[in-house]
């Protein structure tokens, strides 16, 4: 099975980046690949859980449900844990089963784990 | 010339001449046919706008006909049906004879497809590289 990796480097919502990073995940998954997604960066807010009705506010589809989703669909979604050192991130403020990763841990999935990577 | 025909897949996410990653991916795509490699290309997001009819840039390179010549040198070049419906390329449905979705407004070098076909591209390809994505 094909292990693929998407790179979230955006917030959720100020760029179509997220949306159509984690619509590539979902498609992916949906054609029996293996999926994980990294939140790397600014990305790292795309993980914040509590998001207040996008579709009714700001007419755009939840990045937070399309990772819920993911999750469901047996993906596994990672936050990088310096990215959110900086930002003031802690692991209980992110979507419940998203798992948190140390460099390492994400070299070692990147350089040994991983067939493809795109990056949004 | 390579031995064994591998291939390139590229996604484009930005449009033609905001930034110059469209430029470089049809660089990049040009030197990999040249060199022997299959290409495959898939325009995403904003990407999809290179394919767009009658551009015609006073000062870049034009990028609707660049993609035309790399299709005419053996790349396959796909887009994204969902993008070019939000943006207003999509006029009907999936067409069998043209294997396409169908578009006045898009050049015939490249054609609109399902999300799908993007995912096949990961799949079958032996690297991938992204433009405009970040």
């Amino acid at each position: 099975m094909l292990n693929l990796v998407i790179e979230i480097t955006h917030p959720p919502y100020g760029h179509e980046n997220t949306f159509a990073g984690l619509y590539v995940a979902l498609t992916s998954l949906a054609k029996g690949m293996n999926v994980t997604v990294i939140l790397h960066g600014d990305g790292i807010y795309t993980g914040l859980k509590g998001h207040l009705d996008p579709e009714k506010h700001i007419n755009v589809i939840s990045t937070e449900k399309q990772i819920e989703d993911i999750l469901e669909m047996g993906g596994t979604v990672i936050a990088y844990r310096d990215a959110m050192i900086h930002r003031g991130v802690e692991h209980g403020e992110l979507i419940k089963g998203i798992e948190v990763n140390e460099s390492a841990e994400l070299y070692d999935l990147i350089i040994e784990k991983t067939d493809k990577i795109i990056a949004f | 010339m390579v031995e064994s025909k591998k291939t390139l897949a590229l996604m484009l996410f930005a449009g033609p001449y905001g930034k110059q990653d469209a430029d470089h991916m049809c660089r990049i795509a040009e030197s990999a046919l040249k060199r022997g490699y299959g290409v495959r290309i898939f325009l995403y997001g904003d990407g999809v706008h290179a394919q767009m009819n009658g551009q015609n840039p006073l000062s870049f390179l034009n990028i609707g006909e660049y993609l035309t010549k790399l299709n005419e040198m053996g790349a396959e070049i796909k887009s994204c049906v969902r993008c070019s419906t939000a943006r207003g390329y999509k006029e009907g449905e999936f067409d069998e004879l043209l294997d396409r979705y169908p578009s006045s407004k898009a050049i015939d070098a490249v054609k609109i497809y399902t999300l799908y076909s993007f995912i096949d591209m990961i799949r079958e390809c032996d690297r991938i590289m992204t433009f405009g994505g970040i």
